[in-house]
């Protein structure tokens, strides 16, 4: 099982790549999942979770943070927000593992467990057969 | 660009010591840091991947590898593409393999030590997760046929694909290209033996890929350039219908097939195709018709044909910087010494572009485009040069250009210093942010004739004022200019010109600088010039302390009474979409482009007028459209290749007024105040006239009104990358681009701030959701809502700016710093507040008086002395010197 953070604005991990160069960089591992966790918050997750959604051939999972510490130290997502979020998702099948990351707690864990009972999972891709190659950038031939 | 079917994958062969002459030079003498630059123009020209390889004899390998590898891995316009580590020694592959972070290809593994060794590479190439090039070589050689290429290659194929499950699109086959026309017979159907193999692999191994190296093709004829580029084009062709899916080639340098001459290229595929025993006698027979100049004297112009001399001066009048060396080279062979051509045919050129500079005939762009062709033809002489003679004796005067500490606008600077040195000046220019004693030292260690300093700030002018006073001080008695936006004729003279005894001079631009510094050098006229404007300055401070005298009816309180009038019951102040920051980051350039406003891009390089009439303006018209054209061609180039990555922030808070003070809010319950701005007010006499005396305070709702009010503020950025490329054109002496693309980084933030606006209006406060206004209106400031800037003549004070930085918390969130005087580093930066109300509007602070100074260095805090040096250009007074 693999996971990735998204670690700022700019969409890309902490060395620079993409979603799908850092995808394209592993693959060969052949993963029971990707996924991603942390760092800004399921709102800004979100957009990522779509686009790895769209090239996965593995399950995925997520695991949000609880937004970043405010300027007390405390975590702004509560466990409704938060479930709220994890709820579209589920609607969506995004999503075939999930769970909180950085400032969760049971509570949050509890409900989200609620909130995806009886949701149906992800359906995983079917390999495709491109030549996938990347630096910090794929490129699919 | 992974979306779209990509037909061909251009693989760069530079980076390669095998194949370039130039790499393989730098990585022989340690410069890595160039060779970086080897990749990166390859990316630049087109490679989608770049192969990278170490093999020479006296290189550690291994070393070299990593330590490239790692360089590049640091440069995102290089490492964003999938690398080939090249090598024939699978321990330099291994080495690479553990550098790289995203998905490689390694070329090559091959079956030559027996299929033991072959999948055990293969195997450890998979752990490491790459593709890996199969190359067509067993145990008993290398394959040059068709039956052997295959054959090799299907039993790689079955190995892999059935042995060790390699994923068969990852596996890359090399059918080896060789050389062919190289007079012996058996190399003649190497061509078509490497096409119907490509054909073979394509359609009987699934998913497989087929590569090569091209160069190989062409090997006996090296040194015709021409006639190589043909055949690799022809040979491309030719492959990718046959199936090939990428090659190694050189990315900047691939003819278009289309326009290879027909007879070469018939004499070409004729060879390629084995079509007869005599096809290669005939294209060595053509081939001879095509050597290096056959090219170039096809497009040849009739000054061409001209002598040395002529072309020389035809260039430098042109502008025309492609034939440069190749002349001056010519001079060099035709004149005795290197300081001939400069002075000779260089200078005699150069004075033709001062004259028709000077009498209009020309027009600033085209003399920088001038400049820098002097500039390439010198940089080829200097190694040639003895060592005492390369500044060059006879210039008129010795000049220092530096843009003053804190301050780092420098297209001003650069213009006057590129123009001077067209008219035969030699320009030592110190650069931006330049401390006052550096001005000094090198003005003494130098000798120089003149010194100018420029600025852009306000804060500059005081700067300028302690300058004046140290070299004054030190005894550096030269004249000094003065210049740049916020520099005036009135300052100097009242200001900067007590401070110098020895000549001090404004002047307004480039074409003036000439005529100032030509009279200044000279010995009969220097003196005379001098004293007359002195005595222009003199006239001009006396009538301005007349006219000046404020009298008492416009005192702070008189003036706060007749404040701009709003009925705050009437006005329900819009709620913006979101309170705090949003940061925009990696913003579309090319959506940003509408939004160029371009008169005042003309206006930098002095071309007046409206756009886009002046294209066809008379006079300047043609200089105003190839100047146009250039930067177009350079917008297409950083839009194409996201050379630049505009971001921006914007922040809205909770805002009411007291009296001239932004009271700014934590959140809307309105209880704590997070920040202040402090405003000053208009405080001209309006004693003849119905008008307001303005502050921006009066655009928001007083917080005795009780209306809940809002502010805005913003700050974007058209990136660092403008001033890496800026430096990088001036580190190839070229002026030109470097000027270009600083005024063009300038327009593109002033084009964000204007699109941050409207999606600001339009959006994310959301006050003016149906507007819908043409960029002229846009220009014309037609929208509800105005986006004053600290600095500026609605709020003067630029230490604002320091305000505005908190709020938006640039630290954490642009690379955009503030220097000591308060400009935005890097420059192509634009800041300032918005205000919603609808009748705001845009208005002057004007002259201020002392009471008004006074009071606002009360409210905010600081000493009199230290307000009035901030505010020193608005103050109706002279203020006594601190002690």
């Amino acid at each position: 099982m693999l996971s990735a953070t998204i670690t700022d604005l700019s969409g890309r991990t902490l060395s620079g790549q993409t979603l799908e160069g850092f995808y394209n960089s592993i693959i060969h591992s052949d993963p029971l999942s990707i996924g991603l966790n942390c760092a800004l918050g399921p709102k800004e997750l979100e957009s990522h979770l779509i686009e790895l959604n769209r090239i996965s051939e593995y399950f995925v999972s997520i695991h949000p943070n609880a937004g970043l510490p405010n300027a007390f130290g405390e975590y702004d997502e509560t466990p409704q927000s938060m479930s709220n979020f994890i709820k579209n998702w589920a609607d969506n099948n995004y999503i075939n593992i999930v769970g909180g990351c950085c400032g969760t707690t049971p509570a949050h864990i509890t409900l989200i467990k609620e909130t995806v009972k009886n949701k149906k999972p992800r359906n995983v891709l079917q390999k495709n057969d491109k030549l996938r190659l990347s630096g910090l950038e794929a490129f699919n031939y | 660009m992974n979306k779209q079917i990509i037909k061909f994958i251009n693989i760069g062969e530079r980076t390669n010591v095998t194949g370039s002459a130039k790499f393989k030079k730098l990585i022989m003498e340690d410069n890595f840091e160039e060779a970086v630059s080897v990749a990166k123009d390859q990316i630049e020209n087109g490679a989608q991947i770049i192969d990278i390889n170490m093999d020479e004899g006296l290189l550690d390998s291994e070393l070299s590898m990593e330590r490239f590898l790692n360089l590049i891995a640091v440069e995102p316009e290089i490492a964003k593409v999938p690398f080939m580590i090249d090598s024939s020694k699978w321990s330099v592959i291994e080495k690479g393999l553990k550098c790289v972070q995203g998905k490689a290809i390694v070329n090559s593994i091959s079956l030559k030590e027996g299929e033991k060794t072959f999948l055990e590479q293969a195997s450890l190439i998979r752990d490491y997760g790459a593709a890996a090039v199969v190359m067509a070589f067993d145990e008993s050689g290398q394959a040059d046929t068709v039956d052997r290429k295959f054959e090799i290659c299907s039993r790689a194929y079955e190995v892999l694909t059935k042995k060790i499950k390699f994923p068969p699109q990852d596996i890359i086959f090399d059918p080896n290209i060789f050389a062919v026309a190289t007079g012996i017979k058996e190399h003649n159907n190497y061509a078509l033996d490497f096409f119907e193999a490509t054909k073979l692999i394509k359609e009987k191994l699934p998913l497989a890929k087929v590569s090569g190296g091209v160069s190989n093709v062409s090997f006996s004829f090296r040194g015709n350039n021409q006639v190589r580029e043909a055949m690799h084009s022809c040979f491309l062709y030719h492959a990718i219908s046959a199936g090939m899916d990428m090659a190694i080639v050189n990315a900047g340098q691939i003819t278009i097939y289309e326009q290879i001459p027909k007879d070469l290229r018939k004499a070409i595929e004729d060879v390629f195709f084995n079509k007869d025993d005599g096809a290669t006698d005939r294209l060595i027979d053509i081939s001879t018709k095509f050597s290096k100049n056959v090219e170039k004297q096809k497009v040849t112009k009739e000054w061409r044909e001209q002598t040395v001399e002529e072309r020389v001066k035809y260039s430098l009048i042109n502008g025309i910087n492609e034939y440069i060396e190749k002349d001056t080279e010519e001079l060099r062979n035709k004149l005795n010494k290197p300081l001939e051509i400069i002075e000779g045919p260089l200078m005699d050129g150069m004075n033709i572009v001062g004259d028709l500079f000077g009498a209009g005939k020309m027009f600033l762009p085209q003399v920088v485009k001038s400049a820098r062709v002097m500039k390439q033809s010198v940089a080829y002489l200097l190694p040639f040069m003895e060592n005492d003679k390369v500044g060059s004796s006879n210039s008129k005067g010795k000049i220092l250009l530096a843009t003053v500490k804190g301050d780092v606008h420098d297209i001003g600077k650069n213009i006057v210093g590129v123009v001077l040195q067209c008219n035969n000046f030699e320009v030592i220019d110190l650069g931006v942010m330049v401390p006052c004693q550096t001005i000094i030292d090198t003005a003494i260690k130098e000798n120089v004739d003149l010194i100018g300093l420029s600025g852009l700030i306000t804060p500059s002018l005081d700067e300028m004022c302690f300058v004046a006073s140290e070299l004054s001080r030190n005894k550096v008695n030269k004249p000094l200019l003065i210049g740049g936006a916020t520099t005036s004729k009135i300052h100097t003279a009242i200001k900067i010109s007590p401070l110098y005894e020895n000549g001090v001079c404004h002047v307004t631009d480039a074409s003036k600088a000439v005529g100032v510094a030509t009279n200044l050098i000279s010995k009969s006229k220097c003196l005379p010039f001098i004293e007359s404007i002195k005595k222009e300055y003199q006239e001009l401070k006396n009538s301005y302390y007349k006219k000046e005298k404020i009298g008492k009816e416009n005192n702070l309180d008189v003036c706060r009474k007749n404040k701009f009038k709003f009925d705050w019951n009437e006005y329900t102040p819009q709620k913006p979409k979101f309170m705090g920051l949003k940061v925009f980051k990696e913003i579309p350039i090319k959506k940003i482009c509408d939004f160029i406003d371009w008169k005042p891009f003309f206006q930098s390089w002095e071309l007046y007028g409206n756009f886009p009439q002046i294209l066809s303006d008379e006079k300047v018209g043609k200089a105003a459209k190839d100047l146009y054209h250039d930067a177009l061609n350079m917008l297409e180039d950083i839009v194409k290749k996201k050379l630049v990555k505009p971001s921006a922030v914007v922040g809205f808070w909770p805002a009411n007024s007291e009296l001239d003070d932004i009271i700014l809010y934590e959140n809307d319950s309105r209880k704590r105040i997070l920040n202040k701005f402090y405003n000053l007010r208009q405080q001209v006499s309006r004693k003849n006239s119905d008008r307001a005396n303005y502050c921006l305070s009066d655009f928001i709702a007083p917080s005795t009104s009780k209306v809940k009010d809002y502010i805005g503020g913003f700050l974007v950025t058209a990136g660092s990358e403008i001033e890496n490329m800026s430096f990088e054109f001036e580190r190839k002496k070229d002026d030109y681009n470097s000027i270009l693309v600083k005024s063009l980084g300038d327009r593109i933030a002033e084009a964000l701030a204007e699109m941050m606006h409207k999606k600001v209006r339009t959006d994310l406060w959301g006050y003016s959701k149906d507007e819908n206004l043409t960029n002229e209106q846009l220009i014309r400031e037609d929208y509800a809502g105005i986006r004053p800037a600290p600095g500026y003549p609605a709020c003067p004070d630029h230490t604002q700016k320091e305000t505005l930085f908190k709020l938006l918390d640039i630290n954490n969130n642009l690379k955009v710093k503030l220097t000591e005087s308060y400009a935005m580093s890097p420059s192509s930066s634009v800041s300032g507040l918005y205000f919603s109300n609808p009748k705001a509007s845009y208005f002057g602070v004007g002259k201020i008086n002392k009471d008004q100074v006074i009071d606002y260095a009360e409210r905010r805090g600081i000493s009199l002395e230290e307000a009035e040096k901030w505010l020193a250009p608005n103050l109706s007074y002279s203020p006594k010197k601190a002690a």
